[in-house]
C-alpha cells in the first residue's frame, strides 16, 4: 500500500521509495528508504501535509509525495 | 603564526549557531526551526595562543543533493580546506546524522564529531557510548549540550589537538559509487546506543495541530503578544518622551546661551532632534516589546507548526508552507524575511516568497499601525490588539492571494514539494533570548533612527522652512501629491511622508506629523490623544486612519529591503516586480475604501 494510506498512529515498513531523482534522494536522506519503520503520527488541517515518524524525527511530507512511496504493514 | 580555519557542518536544527555562539562569544541569532541560519557567518577566537578562523555554514542533511545550501557548504569546505572539521549533529537522531559524518569524512580526515543537544536526547532515554563511537569512527566524538556550554571546553581541545596535527584521526568509512552509507550508519547507530523508545507526538502538538484548535491557539498566541506589545509600550513611551521634552528644552536654551542664532537652534531642535526623538519614544517601545516575545516564540518552535498548518492553503496558491515562514520573518523585518526565503529550494518559490514578502508589515510598521488603531478605532488594549491581528490574517491573506496571482502570470509552474521536519518544542532560555533580541533591536532601531531620521528631520524642516513666493517647498510638493492621495483617501502630506519615509518604515508617522505641525499653527503634543486632535485638525477621518493603515500594509518595501531583494534574485525584473505589486495591492485597496 501507499503511505499516505496509513491511519494516524499506525505503523508500516517502507518497501519501496525511488532515491534515483534528486527529490527521491532526499527523502531517503531524510529516512524513507526501504527497511525503515515508519509510523503515520499526524494527518494535517486539510488532510495534507501528514506527519511520520522516522528515524527519530518527525518529519512532514505532502499527500502527493507521500503518494511516491510505498509500505507493507 | 597564521590563522587556523575552523568550519562547522551538520544537519539544520541541530544547535550549530548555539556552538558557534559559545565558541566565539557572539550573540549569532538562533531559532528553533530548520533553516534559521541560511548564511555563513564567520569569527574568531583565541585558544591556547592560537588564533582560529570559524565559519558557521547552513544546515544539511547531506553533501550531494542539488539543494543551495548543500552546494553552499560543500563548495565552501572543497575549496577552504579547513584546519578543523567540527560536524555537530543531533544525539537523538544518531543514524540519520552519521550519513553527513561519512561524508564529510571523504573530504577530509580532519573531524571531530559534536553530540549536541545530550540533554534532550537523555530526556527521550537515549544514551549513545560515545568512547565506542569513536573507536567504530576513527574519529574525536565529543558529547555536548551547547544551550548550557557542556562539552564546549573538551571541544576547544579537540579542535585545537586537530589542527595543530597533535592527533591525526584516521577516519574507518570509505564509501565507494552509489554506495550513501545507510547499512554503515544503521550498523553503528544501533552497536552505540539503546534501543531507544518511540517518541511521541507532544501533547501541546495535538492542540497546535489538530483541525478544531490549531487555527484559534495560534491567532490567540499571536493576539497575546500583540496585546502584550500594545499594553505596555505605553509605560516606556511616557517615560522617554518627558525625558525628550526637558532635554529639547535644555539644548534650545544652551544653544541660545551660546549665541546661535535662531535659525540654527530651530533647525537643530525643531528639526532634527524633535524627529529623532520621536522615533525612540513613540515608534521605539513598541519595537522592543514586540521583538524579544516574537524571539520566544520562536525559539520554542511556533513557526514551523505555523508552517505545517499553512502547507496545503499555500500549495492552492502555488506555493508552500515554507513561506509562512518567511512572513513571519518578516514580521520582525522584511530584509530578514527576503533572505529566509533561501529555505525554499524551487526557485520559483521562492521569488514569489521574496516578491510577496514586503505584504508582511515589519515590525517598523507596528507602531504607526498600534498609534493609529488606538487614536481612532479602539479605546483599549484589548480591542487594539484583536484589530492588528485582523490586519496581520488580512495581510496574510493577500500575500496568499497574491502568491497565486504571481504563480497564474509571471511565475507559473507546479507547486513543488514540502518535507519540513518538526523539531521538539525547546524551552526557550528566557533572559538571554530577550536581552539578545532586545539589545539587537534597540541597537539597530536607534542606529537607523540616527542614520535616517535626523536627516529626515533636516530635510522637512529646510522643505517647510524654505519659501518661494510665500508658500514653502513643502506646501508645494504636498499639494503636488495632493490629488492623487485624494483619490487613495489620503492626503498629499501622508502620501509624502510613505515616499520619504522609504528609508526606514519607522519615520512615515514622524514625518506626517512634523509637516502638520509645521505648515500650521499648531504646536507640540504631549500625549498619543493629542496627536490624534493634530490629525483631526487636519482632515482626518476614521475612513483616511484605513487607507493609512492599509496603504502602510501595502506600499513599497522599504530601502533595506529592496536592495536585498535584487542581492538575493539578481534580477531587476523581480526586483521591479516587488514594488510594483504590493504598491498596486494598496493603491486599488485603498481607492476602494475611498469610493465605499
Amino acid at each position: 500500500m501507499l503511505l499516505s494510506e496509513l491511519k494516524e498512529n499506525q505503523s508500516a515498513v517502507i518497501s519501496f521509495c525511488n532515491c534515483e531523482t534528486d527529490f527521491g534522494r532526499r527523502l531517503c536522506d531524510m529516512g524513507f528508504r526501504s527497511g525503515e519503520r515508519v509510523v503515520c503520527v499526524k494527518r494535517g488541517l486539510f488532510k495534507s501535509p501528514i506527519i511520520y515518524l522516522v528515524c527519530g524525527s518527525l518529519t512532514a511530507l505532502r499527500k502527493a509525495d507521500a503518494d511516491k512511496i510505498e509500505v507493507v504493514l | 603564526m597564521s590563522k587556523r580555519r575552523v568550519v562547522l557542518a551538520g544537519n539544520p536544527n541541530v544547535g550549530k549557531s548555539t556552538v558557534f555562539n559559545e565558541l566565539t562569544g557572539m550573540h549569532q541569532h538562533t531559532g528553533n526551526w530548520i533553516g534559521k541560519t541560511v548564511e555563513t557567518s564567520k569569527s574568531r577566537f583565541y585558544y591556547k595562543f592560537n588564533d582560529y578562523e570559524i565559519v558557521d555554514l547552513p544546515g544539511t542533511y547531506t553533501l550531494s543533493s542539488s539543494s543551495r545550501e548543500e552546494e553552499i557548504a560543500r563548495d565552501f569546505i572543497n575549496s577552504s580546506l579547513p584546519d578543523c572539521i567540527v560536524c555537530v549533529i543531533d544525539s537523538s537522531v544518531l543514524e540519520r546524522s552519521l550519513l553527513l559524518v561519512f561524508q564529510l569524512m571523504q573530504l577530509s580526515n580532519k573531524l571531530v564529531v559534536v553530540l549536541n543537544l545530550c540533554d534532550e536526547a537523555k530526556k527521550r532515554g537515549i544514551f549513545i557510548d560515545d568512547q565506542k563511537l569513536s573507536a567504530l569512527l576513527g574519529v574525536p566524538v565529543v558529547k555536548a549540550t551547547a544551550r548550557s556550554g557542556k562539552g564546549i571546553n573538551n571541544l576547544l581541545e579537540q579542535i585545537h589537538l586537530i589542527s595543530t596535527n597533535a592527533i591525526v584521526p584516521k577516519p574507518r568509512i570509505v564509501l565507494e559509487g552509489d554506495n550513501r552509507g545507510y547499512e554503515a550508519a544503521r550498523e553503528i547507530a544501533a552497536a552505540v546506543q539503546k534501543p531507544k523508545e518511540d517518541i511521541k507526538l507532544h501533547p501541546l502538538d495535538k492542540i497546535l495541530l489538530s483541525k478544531g484548535t490549531s487555527i484559534l491557539a495560534m491567532l490567540g498566541l499571536f493576539g497575546l503578544v500583540l496585546y502584550i506589545t500594545i499594553s505596555f509600550s505605553n509605560y516606556p513611551s511616557a517615560l522617554l518622551k518627558g525625558l525628550f521634552d526637558s532635554l529639547e528644552t535644555k539644548i534650545a536654551q544652551l544653544l541660545i546661551s551660546l549665541g546661535a542664532a535662531d535659525w540654527a537652534v530651530n533647525l537643530f531642535v525643531f528639526g532634527m532632534l524633535r524627529v529623532l526623538f520621536f522615533v525612540v519614544s513613540v515608534m521605539l517601545p513598541p519595537m522592543a516589546i514586540f521583538f524579544p516575545l516574537f524571539s520566544l516564540l520562536e525559539d520554542w518552535g511556533l513557526f514551523p507548526r505555523l508552517a505545517f498548518n499553512l502547507d496545503y492553503p499555500f500549495e492552492k496558491c502555488s506555493s508552500c508552507g515554507k513561506q509562512a515562514l518567511c512572513c513571519c520573518m518578516g514580521l520582525g523585518c522584511n530584509a530578514v524575511g527576503v533572505t529566509g526565503a533561501r529555505i525554499i529550494s524551487s526557485p520559483r518559490e521562492r521569488a514569489i516568497a521574496i516578491i510577496t514578502n514586503s505584504l508582511t508589515p515589519c515590525n517598523g510598521r507596528f507602531p504607526l499601525l498600534i498609534a493609529i488603531i488606538s487614536m481612532f478605532f479602539a479605546k483599549n488594549a484589548a480591542l487594539s490588539a484583536i484589530i492588528l491581528l485582523a490586519f496581520l490574517c488580512f495581510s496574510m491573506l493577500m500575500t496568499m492571494l497574491s502568491s497565486k496571482l504571481l504563480g497564474k502570470t509571471v511565475l507559473k509552474g507546479m507547486p513543488s514539494s514540502f518535507i519540513m521536519e518538526l523539531p521538539p518544542y525547546r524551552k526557550p532560555q528566557l533572559f538571554k533570548t530577550i536581552l539578545n533580541s532586545l539589545r539587537e533591536k534597540v541597537l539597530f532601531v536607534l542606529l537607523r533612527a540616527i542614520c535616517v531620521a535626523v536627516p529626515a528631520g533636516l530635510i522637512i524642516w529646510l522643505l517647510a522652512n524654505i519659501k518661494v513666493s510665500g508658500i514653502s517647498i513643502l506646501n508645494y510638493m504636498a499639494s503636488a501629491l495632493n490629488p492623487i492621495g485624494r483619490i487613495m483617501g489620503l492626503d498629499g502630506v501622508i502620501l509624502l511622508a510613505f515616499i520619504l519615509g522609504f528609508p526606514a518604515n519607522e519615520i512615515v508617522l514622524p514625518i506626517a506629523l512634523m509637516t502638520y505641525l509645521s505648515s500650521g499653527a499648531l504646536s507640540d503634543y504631549s500625549s498619543l490623544s493629542e496627536l490624534g486632535s493634530i490629525l483631526l485638525q487636519n482632515g482626518w477621518t476614521v475612513k483616511t486612519a484605513l487607507c493609512v493603515c492599509v496603504f502602510s500594509l501595502f506600499h513599497f518595501p522599504c530601502a533595506a529591503t529592496l536592495l536585498t531583494i535584487y542581492r538575493e534574485t539578481k534580477s531587476t525584473f523581480y526586483t521591479f516586480l516587488s514594488v510594483i505589486l504590493p504598491l498596486s495591492v494598496g493603491f486599488s485597496l485603498c481607492c476602494l475604501i475611498n469610493v465605499l
